[in-house]
């Protein structure tokens, strides 16, 4: 029997707590005063949202230790923050238009916040995809972490527009403003999906290392035999 | 007293958290597939590469003594 590693041990943890959270959520936190059981789909989208803007930080980072290093592990590293906050962000939009629908009667309009939200979501898509066009690794290296530096001046956006502008989106709340009961559930998914991001980083960070030793180690080129 | 309550709503919470938890497990499935499929493909790439290896050492002499002749 192989043992656990603390990798695999980080996602145990991530999903542990994220039942734990969805259950207080679903079946003990009470329904809010006026947006009743529709508000538990907060205690989900809000950990999604926090954690892929955090993940795109950590991007923006890796992204400035790829450049300064010039090592490899950092290219995989990002590229790895990079997809596990596409999928964040696509959860994030996802569970928001389900809460858009029953609160503001639409499943998404052009407010700021959402559009910023989906402007970084095709930023860092745009990202890959620039990724997979160039074969040369030192170049790939350097156009990914340029282009994630630029795509990131895009998350300060997306938190700080609902206080800058108006917007039909609800601004941060407090702990001082929520109850307890309804705070608690979010703050375990929170720390839920924070541990399976990680995870998510490292198990991608791994099969990027591997590819890059799979080009690496080419077969020789068959020998030819003069006739 | 629902004035201004949103009364229901249950379908759009469960499939919230239907929709985090598919996704959330549907990346972890392709990462794990990606993962084995890596390592599948270096493990073939590393036999093909030991066996040029030692198809080299059976041929060396044999160019070697080519060489000399030319």
């Amino acid at each position: 029997m192989k043992p656990i590693t603390w990798q695999h041990a980080l996602g145990a943890l991530g999903l542990g707590l994220l039942v734990w959270g969805s259950a207080q959520a679903l079946l003990v936190a009470p329904p809010d005063r006026h947006m009743g059981d529709v508000s538990r789909i907060i205690s989900i989208h809000v950990p999604c949202a926090w954690v892929g803007l955090l993940v795109y930080t950590i991007a923006m980072v890796l992204a400035v230790g790829s450049l300064w290093s010039g090592r490899s592990r950092w290219d995989a590293a990002l590229t790895a923050a990079i997809e596990t906050g596409l999928v964040l962000t696509a959860l994030m939009l996802l569970t928001g238009m389900l809460f858009a629908r029953p609160t503001w009667g639409v499943w998404w309009t052009w407010d700021v916040r959402l559009t910023t939200t989906l402007l970084a979501f095709v930023l860092f898509a745009g990202v890959l995809t620039m990724r997979s066009f160039l074969e040369e690794p030192r170049r790939r290296a350097t156009w990914t972490a340029v282009a994630t530096i630029i795509a990131w001046v895009d998350v300060p956006l997306v938190y700080f527009c609902v206080r800058w502008m108006r917007s039909i989106h609800q601004v941060q709340s407090s702990p001082d403003t929520i109850d307890a009961a309804i705070y608690w559930p979010m703050r375990i998914n929170a720390f839920a999906v924070l541990f399976l991001a990680l995870w998510f980083i490292v198990l991608r960070t791994r099969v990027e290392r591997l590819r890059e030793e799979v080009d690496e180690v080419a077969p020789p080129a068959p020998v030819v035999t003069a006739a | 007293m629902t004035e201004g309550v949103i009364v229901g709503g249950w379908s759009y919470v469960i499939g919230a958290y239907a929709v985090v938890a598919i996704g959330l497990a549907m990346y972890a499935v392709s990462l794990f597939q990606r993962l084995r499929s890596v390592r599948r493909q270096l493990a073939v790439q590393n036999l093909a590469v030991q066996k040029a290896g030692q198809n080299d050492r059976v041929r060396a002499p044999e160019r070697g003594r080519t060489e000399d002749d030319s």
